[in-house]
Formats: C-alpha cells, structure tokens, sequence
C-alpha cells in the first residue's frame, strides 16, 4: 500500500468516528458515544487549589494556603457586641463551613485538663481508619494539655493502626482474630447482636468463652505517643481481668480475660489530660447509632468526661445519594444520630467533619459527585442548627475537583476517595491547629463572653 | 493554539488519547507528502528520517519537556564516539576502541545513573553512615544559573521518560559497533531517528542497532496484509491496554496496593493475580500499538511479548516477557558477564558460571525496572526461582517426590513449632501443601504409568499445572514489584517495603474463605475481565494468528468500521462508572 492511500484510511477511521459522535451523542443511554466537544483540549486549568495560586509555588503548600484561607473567615468574623454595661455577646454567622470556634464546652474542659481527663470521642468512617486523622489531634493536643495513651481500643484488632499493634494469645501462643466472637452495629448483618443492641461506645463488641490474652503494643517507633497510667476495661461483670503493663517504658500491656461475657473495649489513658478515641466504623454513613443502646453511650461518656464528640461520615452515603430527596433523606438521618449522642453526652460539644471531596465518573469524565457541594451545605446547616460545629472537608479541601488535585499530589488514593497517610496527615495537623487556634480565641478574645449559636435568640 | 505545542506536564502525548492520533495523522500527511513529492529515492529517505526524527523530538518534548536536551546530548555524544570507535577498529587499535567504548558506556550510564538511582544511592550511603546527605540537581542549579529566576528545582531529581530505554539502545549501538556488527551511522539526523523513534521512545521495545539502522536505508514497503496487520495490533493494543489494563488497575488493583490493610487476604492474593495481567496488558498493548504505529511508516519493531503466562517454568517465562529487555540483557550483560563459560573472568563448571552469571543478570534488570530495594528482591526472586527451577527438571521423579515430601513436612513442623500467626510461614506452608499435593497426584500417576509423551490428556494437565505454578511464582514476585511502582523516589525503599510486608501479613494472617463468593458477585466485571484476559492469552497460538490474518484480509472498509467500533468500545470503558467501594472485612 502507498502511503497516501493509508492516510485515508485514517481520515477516513476519523470521519466514521466523528459522524458517530455528531449522530450519537447523548441519544443512547446504552451505548456511551463522545461529543465532539470532549475532544478538544481542556487546556483552561480546572478549579483547583493549585489554580488558585501562583504558578511557581511548591504545590504541596497550596493546599495548606487554601486551607487556611477558608478555614480564617469564619472565625475572623464573628458580629460582637461590646456595650460597657452588658456582658459580649458573640453571634456566630448562620452558615459555618470550616470552623471550630462553636465548642464551648470543650474549650472549658480543656482549660481544666491538668486536673481532669478530657475526652474526645472521635467516630467516623474509613477515612479514619488505622488511627489516621484522630492520631495527630490526639498527639498535638497531648503536647499542649498533657495526656497520654491512645484511648479506646477494640479487644479484636481487625484493622491495623499506626499507633498500636494487638494480638491475641492463648496458652502462650499467638492465634487469629477469628478465635474471639466479634460483632458490629455496622457492616454485613450477619455480624449483629441478637436481639440485642449492647454494642457500646464503639459501635462493636467481642465475646469470651474461655481465658485469652489481648497484647497491645505501643508502635512508638512508628508513631510517638506518651505514657498512659491507666487502662480502663469496658466488659459484662462475668468477665474477670487482669493486666501487666511495662511500667518502665509503657510501650506494651498484656490483659489477661477469663470467664464469659461481652468486652467492649481497653482504654490506654492517663487520670488527667487528653485522650483522644479513634472509632472507625468500616462503610458506615454514620446513621446506626440510634440503632444502639444509648445507656451504654451515655456511661461512657460521662464516666470518662468526654468533652468533644467528633463525627466524620458522609462519603460512605454519598454514592447512594442522587436525588434530592435521597439527600434529605441523610441529613434528616444525620439529625437523628447527632440528637442521640448530645443526648447521651450532654456536656459534650459535637463537632462534625463532612465529607472530602470524592470523584467519579460522569459522561467519561472525572468530576466531583454531583450532589456533593449540596449535601456540604445541608449538613452545615443541619449541624448549625443542632448546636454543633461543622468543619467543611470539602470546601477546605478547595471545592469541587480539589480531590483530583490531591491526588495528584500524593494526599488522596488513586479511587480519589480515601486519603493517603499523607494526606490524612495534613487534614488532622489542619484540624488540631484550627482546635488550638480556636481554643486560644475562645480563652482569651471571649473569655467574658457568651458565645451564641446562630439559631439562639439574643437574651438580654 | 502554541498551548498545544508547547510542554504541559498534564498533557503528554500518549497512545490512549485522541492528542496522541490527532499528532500521528498530522505526522502521517507530512510523512506521505515526503514519500510522495521528494527526489531521487536516497534523498527521500534521508528527507523522512528527518522528518520523524523531527516529529520524534517534537513527541518526547511534549512529554518530558527540557529533558529533550538529554536526549539531543546522548545523541550527539554516541553518534560522535561511535565513529571513533569505528575508527579505532578499522585501523587495528582495539585498546583504543575499547577505550572508546568504555567512555561511551560510562556517559550513558553516568547519565541513567544519575537521574535514575541518585535517591537509591543516597539512601544506602545514608544508611551505611547515618549521614542525611540530600540530592542536589547540578542540571537544575546550572538552569537557574542561566534562566536567573530559579525556575528549576535544586532539591529534586526528576527522571526522564523513557531514559532507560533510550540509554540502552545508544548502548547497544556502540557495543555493536564495537563488535563489528555494524557500521557507524554516517549522518547524525539518521542516527538521531534512530535514537528517537517516537512509537518506541518511551516504553520500547528496545531496538537494537543491528536490527533497526539498515532500516533507515530501506524504502517504505507496505503489503496490504501487513497494513491490515499493523490496525489490528494497534485495536488490539488499545483494547488490553484501556480494557484490561486501566479497568483492572482503577478499580481495584490500585486501591488495594494503596492501602493492603483495608483489604482481606484473599482481595490482596487476588489483587496480585490481577496485577499479573494489568502488567501485561498494559506493558504488551503500549508495545503492540508501538509496533503497528512503526508498521504503518514502514518499520519493523521486535516482537516484545510471546504469551508469557503460556510459560511452564520462570526460565521460559523470561524468554516470553520482554523479549527485547531479555534479549539485551543476555547480549549486553549475560555474555560479558561470562555466560556459561567463565565467572567473575576466571573459568567454571557450565552449571555454576551459567546459574552465577544469570542470577546477577536477573538483579540488574531488577534495578533496571526502578530504584529501590524492592526491584532488587524481585529481580533476585525471579533469579532465584530461575536456577531452583533448572535444577529441579534436572532431577529424576522419585527424588523430586522424596524431596517435595520433606519440604512438606518441614513446612507443617516449621508451623507448628512456631504456633505464631507468621504471615511468610503460613503463606509458604500453604503453597508447599497445595505443590506437595500437586506433585503427589503426579507421581502417583507416573507410576500408574502415565506419560506426557505418550498421553495427551496427561500432557494436557502437565503442562496446566506447570503454568499455574509458574503464573502464581511470578505474581507472588510482582508483590514486590508493584509495591515499589510509582513513587516518590526520595520516599520509594520505605513505602515499597511496607506495602509489600503489608500485603504479606494480609494474604498470610487475614484470610477468610467466607468472603470469596461475595467479593465475586460484588466485583463481578473485575472478575470477568481478569477470567476472559486469562482465557483470551491462553488460546492456542495458531487460533490467534488465524483471527489475525482472518482480520486483516478484510475489506478495507470494514477495517475502518472495525477501528471506529473498537474505539467506541474502549470509550465504553473509559466512561464506565467506578466500581464503587465494597468491604468484605469489619
């Protein structure tokens, strides 16, 4: 063949191909074709971080500079009242994407640490698994307030963390997670209680039947934590304990079961200070916790003073959502969860962290969910007017397609859903300095000051 | 519209995206005027080598940018050493020619050891010392010096695409030379089309000078079967390649090599399997596209992948995976290394030098893959598995059973004297068992008097049960490959190695038969891609080469049709929604 005759042979493959395009386009749900449109070059950089600076600047600090950026305006801005004769007042703005300022009772706990525990209760789904996020908060308000340990554990590890390794021992001998009976309030439902809804403060509970050894192992090499003092068992009256721990370093603790009975959970903590719970709830949209018994979280939280209660879920339902109905559907859910748990921990504040930024695909394009930036606005809403705190993943993160930009950087997988360590890293360091930020503002600028949530009416 | 033609690091050039065909079609029209309008036959020749040549430097600066001028330097460095090499020989001085060819080698080598091993070298001497030496770009400090406003990145040595590849073909084109294979290519614009030759640029396969340079000298010749050939390995390239290849990796492979501990056992085995085939779907599609892009302008490339998992043993496998790599390597490393005949340049039994010198051959092709301590491992594994492999076949039937039977037992008491949940152990004893069963049914077959060469169902189960052993040996070697893939160099050793232990603990401590069915039904096109990509490399040669001839004689414009069909179903795929998240473990 000549060549020119092969050159028509690939013009030719071009023109079936775009007379398909220009016939096809959108008309069959079945069969995807491509607009004509699609393959012309996006040249124009979509809204990223990155976008939004400099082209010269390292790309990793953009993130952090964006964050920043949105996270100050809030708290920056606050409307107050300053009449001599009347104590401040301080309105908080209606809507509050990224800001932490509205945790009152936590910030007056912590201002008492050195002399009580303060608790953080951290749930939320698989992007906090492996003590990612909570275990930077943990370590940075330890540094400022004191405590130790890494606070709840489950008896059965399924899920490595970073700061701890458990295993199981009987007779001396290590032996799998599957010799203990676990069961969950989430995940397949085969894994439930029967006729039962007991699973305690971490949504999961391990049954015993005979003596068994539960080693835990500080991963202080890995990721540093201080001492803890203490450990705290969570478990039925039929079951007997007891523990050794390495006392000179405190890197490990051996409790030793027996009898039969349920364990809810082993606390490292120390009598004063943080102690910072990291309680992953594997696929879980975060709305089966009024499917539990409230008793249960209700002890727990006022037995270990828990002051802050964190919740972090949204992108496990995010995929389901796709109408609006379906979306107030969720959030009305999420009211739900949020009344139960500030009706079991009353002094508590909440602090609820949405979801990230989460692509796929739509039309062959890689975008952000639809319905995401809606669901974002909605639960900061619902949050406000809950009393709690909402901290904007989304929006800090920089907005729709942001995720594709972290990825790109190393802080997200490539499913554009989940962080990486490092990227879980920069959210929790992000997180922990808006607390400290917030705690200092709250101490210090409104020490004389009533701090209102948007819905409370002025009381004067 | 300069957008377009200047570098944008998000928008290379790569054979899965319209830019890419949209610039071959242009290349294309340029390529048949030249064929068509220029003079006399050489002078056209010598018009189109420059014109790819052009084409080829206008395709790598659209994907590696200023790291054009490396390959222009290379270029000219080897072009200009080979003539004095060449010289050299002519006149009878081999010392001089050698030489010569020991300073070329060291430039090229210079050049990929630096941009290449720089973070795998600092780590180790960083390591042995407890020193924190950090990288340092002298390329990029010498930029600043030029551009004054500190543009490049001091801190941060950022590899070439393709440098490997192009590296050692300039390679080869010496020690060619050297050896008297060929002669030096006289015009430097025709050595630099060979050097460049965009198709094969930056995923190969490596051409060897002997087999590409009397190319540049031969007029374009193209048979209608061959264009027809040449379409269907670029369709067919495309389709593994965005099929089976990108599918596989996005939605699941990816996500489990990200984040091992997220996942069961049995996802993170499968996930290995899978990864088998996303590597060679993916590696072989690119090379197959490579292949017809150069057919279509009247090249010939190498063949690059003969069915590699048809392999009965890791030896054969090597001869079938990365023809062009394994052929150089044994040419360029393997032979000079001594081959079979001498070690370390003292003489040695056959066995020895032969075992010796293709196990330090397998760990510099490990290295050759990527920087990082886990491309060593995999490439010792594979050397390994190799020279065991050998010795094994050279046993006789009884002994090979004696022998499985203790390892057996050695692996049970190895358990059971170890009580611990170690992964390594519980994964290996797990494979011994399934072997020592394997060979025991085979044994007792043999002395029932069943023969492979006699019996074509027992050859028929023979030679399965020796490719899935070796198909299972080489995934369970990728886990070390994969894991160090894509990454930071300056974070690659510490990663690789964790994910690697990672998914080592996962398959040997958190497997649960129980969520196999439904990790089937819930990643049910996952599965079926990886059984039909499985099913499809399997078939026997003659049928494929039959479908392959069958297409190419067909109608031209059914060709046409066919192309624009497989298009629009790769796009299927491309636009596929994501395979949502699905836990099996909590």
């Amino acid at each position: 063949m000549k060549p020119h005759q092969i050159l028509l042979c690939i013009l030719s493959t071009f023109a079936v191909l775009a007379a398909v395009c220009v016939v096809g386009a959108g008309r069959s749900e079945l069969v995807r074709v491509p607009s004509i449109e699609s393959f012309l070059p996006d040249l124009p950089a979509r809204t990223t971080p990155d976008s939004l600076l400099a082209d010269d600047e390292p790309l990793v600090d953009t993130v952090l500079a964006v964050a920043d950026t949105l996270s100050a305006e809030p708290v920056g801005q606050p409307a107050m009242d300053s009449t001599p004769d009347q104590p401040k007042v301080v309105k908080l703005p209606e809507t509050l994407p990224q800001t932490t300022l509205f945790l009152p009772q936590f910030y007056a706990a912590l201002g008492k640490a050195d002399e009580q525990s303060v608790r953080i209760v951290h749930y939320g789904d698989s992007q906090i698994e492996e003590d990612r996020i909570s275990m930077i908060i943990r370590r940075r308000l330890q540094d400022r307030f004191g405590g130790g340990g890494i606070g709840l554990v489950p008896m059965v590890q399924t899920i490595p963390t970073y700061t701890a390794k458990q295993t199981l021992e009987q007779n001396g001998h290590e032996v799998p997670n599957s010799a203990i009976k676990r069961y969950v309030a989430y995940g397949p439902s085969s894994m439930r209680l029967k006729d039962d809804n007991r699973y305690g403060p971490m949504a999961q509970v391990a049954y015993i039947t005979e003596p068994i050894d539960v080693n835990i192992e500080l991963l202080r090499d890995r990721v540093p934590t201080y001492d803890y003092d203490r450990i705290r068992v969570l478990c039925t009256d039929s079951v007997r304990f007891t523990f050794v721990t390495d006392s000179a370093t405190h890197r490990s603790a051996i409790i030793h079961f027996e009898g039969e009975g349920y364990v809810y959970g082993i606390s490292l903590e120390t009598a004063t200070g943080v102690q910072v719970d990291n309680i992953p709830m594997r696929g879980a949209a975060g709305t089966n916790f009024t499917t539990m018994n409230k008793q249960m979280f209700a002890d727990y939280f006022r037995e270990t003073n828990t002051a802050l209660i964190i919740m972090q879920f949204g992108g496990n339902a995010m995929p389901s959502i796709r109408t609006k109905a379906g979306l107030d559907k969720y959030v009305l859910a999420m009211r739900q969860q949020i009344h139960f748990l500030m009706s079991a921990a009353p002094n508590a504040s909440l602090l609820f962290i949405g979801p990230s930024d989460m692509i796929t695909t739509v039309d062959g394009e890689q975008q952000t969910y639809p319905l995401l930036p809606q669901l974002d606005s909605a639960l900061t809403t619902m949050v406000a007017e809950e009393g709690g705190a909402y901290y904007s993943l989304f929006r800090l993160m920089g907005g729709a397609g942001s995720m594709i930009s972290w990825r790109d950087m190393g802080l997200a997988g490539d499913d554009m859903i989940h962080f990486t360590r490092a990227g879980a890293k920069k959210v929790g360091e992000m997180l922990a300095a808006q607390l400290l930020e917030d705690y200092d503002f709250f101490t210090e600028a409104l020490a004389d000051t009533i701090v209102q949530s948007p819905n409370d009416s002025i009381n004067e | 519209m300069l957008e377009w033609l200047t570098y944008d690091p998000a928008h290379p050039l790569l054979f899965t995206q319209f830019y890419f065909w949209a610039f071959f079609a242009i290349v294309y029209a340029g390529f048949t005027l030249i064929m068509q309008r220029a003079g006399v036959n050489r002078g056209r020749l010598h018009a189109r080598n420059i014109y790819l040549m052009a084409a080829s430097w206008f395709f790598y600066y659209k994907t590696s940018g200023i790291f054009l001028l490396i390959l222009a330097f290379i270029t000219l460095s080897d072009w200009l050493i080979g003539k004095r090499i060449y010289k050299a020989i002519s006149s009878q001085q081999s010392a001089i020619s050698k030489l010569w060819l020991i300073l070329s080698v060291c430039i090229d080598l210079s050049l990929l050891f630096y941009f290449k091993y720089a973070y795998f070298f600092t780590n180790i001497f960083n390591d042995l010392f407890g020193t924190s030496v950090q990288v340092f770009d002298i390329f990029a400090y010498i930029g600043n010096g030029f551009s004054h406003d500190g543009r490049f990145l001091v801190d941060r040595i950022i590899l070439p695409v393709g440098i490997s590849f192009y590296i050692f073909q300039v390679i080869s084109y010496a020690v060619d030379i050297y050896r008297g294979k060929i002669e030096p290519v006289k015009n430097i614009l025709d050595f630099g089309f060979y050097v460049s030759f965009f198709p094969q640029l930056v995923a190969g396969p490596i051409v060897r000078a002997s087999e590409f340079v009397p190319q540049l000298y031969r007029p374009f010749f193209l048979t209608r079967r061959q264009f027809g050939i040449a379409v269907f390995w670029i369709l067919n390239g495309l389709l593994k390649k965005i099929i089976l290849s990108d599918y596989l990796a996005v939605n699941f492979i990816d996500r489990v090599f990200q984040s091992p501990m997220l996942f069961s056992g049995f996802e993170n085995f499968f996930a290995l399997l899978t990864y088998s085939m996303q590597v060679y779907a993916d590696f072989s599609g690119y090379t197959d596209i490579a292949i017809g892009v150069a057919l279509l302008m009247g090249f010939y490339l190498p063949q690059n992948f003969d069915s590699p998992y048809k392999s009965r043993n890791p030896q054969e496998f090597w001869r079938r995976w990365h023809q062009s790599l394994s052929r150089w390597l044994k040419g360029y490393v393997y032979i000079p290394l001594g081959g079979n005949r001498t070690l370390l340049g003292r003489p040695a039994s056959k066995l020895l030098a032969s075992n010796c010198n293709s196990f330090l051959t397998m760990l510099i092709g490990g290295l050759w893959h990527g920087a990082s301590w886990n491309f060593v491992i995999w490439g010792a594994l594979n050397g390994v598995g190799m020279i065991i492999n050998k010795c094994w076949r050279a046993l006789n039937e009884h002994i090979r059973y004696i022998l499985m039977l203790l390892l057996a037992v050695a692996m049970v008491a190895a358990r059971q004297l170890t009580h611990d949940a170690y992964a390594l152990v519980n994964m290996v004893e797990v494979w011994v068992l399934i072997l020592w069963v394997g060979t025991s049914i085979w044994y007792v077959g043999w002395l029932w008097g069943f023969r492979t060469d006699t019996n074509r169902f027992v050859r028929w189960i023979d030679n399965a049960w020796a490719i899935i052993q070796t198909f299972v040996f080489i995934s369970f070697t990728r886990l070390f490959f994969r894991s160090a893939s894509n990454l930071d160099p300056a974070t690659a050793n510490r990663e690789a190695w964790q994910t690697a232990k990672q998914m080592v603990h996962q398959i040997g401590c958190a497997w649960d038969n129980s969520i196999i069915l439904p990790f089937i039904q819930e990643y049910k096109y996952v599965v079926l891609l990886f059984v039909a990509g499985m099913i499809i490399h399997w078939l026997p040669d003659r049928f494929k080469r039959r479908y392959r001839l069958w297409f190419a004689a067909m109608p031209l414009p059914l060709i046409i049709l066919a192309a624009a069909a497989a298009v629009l179903l790769a796009y299927q795929f491309i636009t596929a929604d994501m395979q949502p998240f699905i836990y099996f473990q909590f």
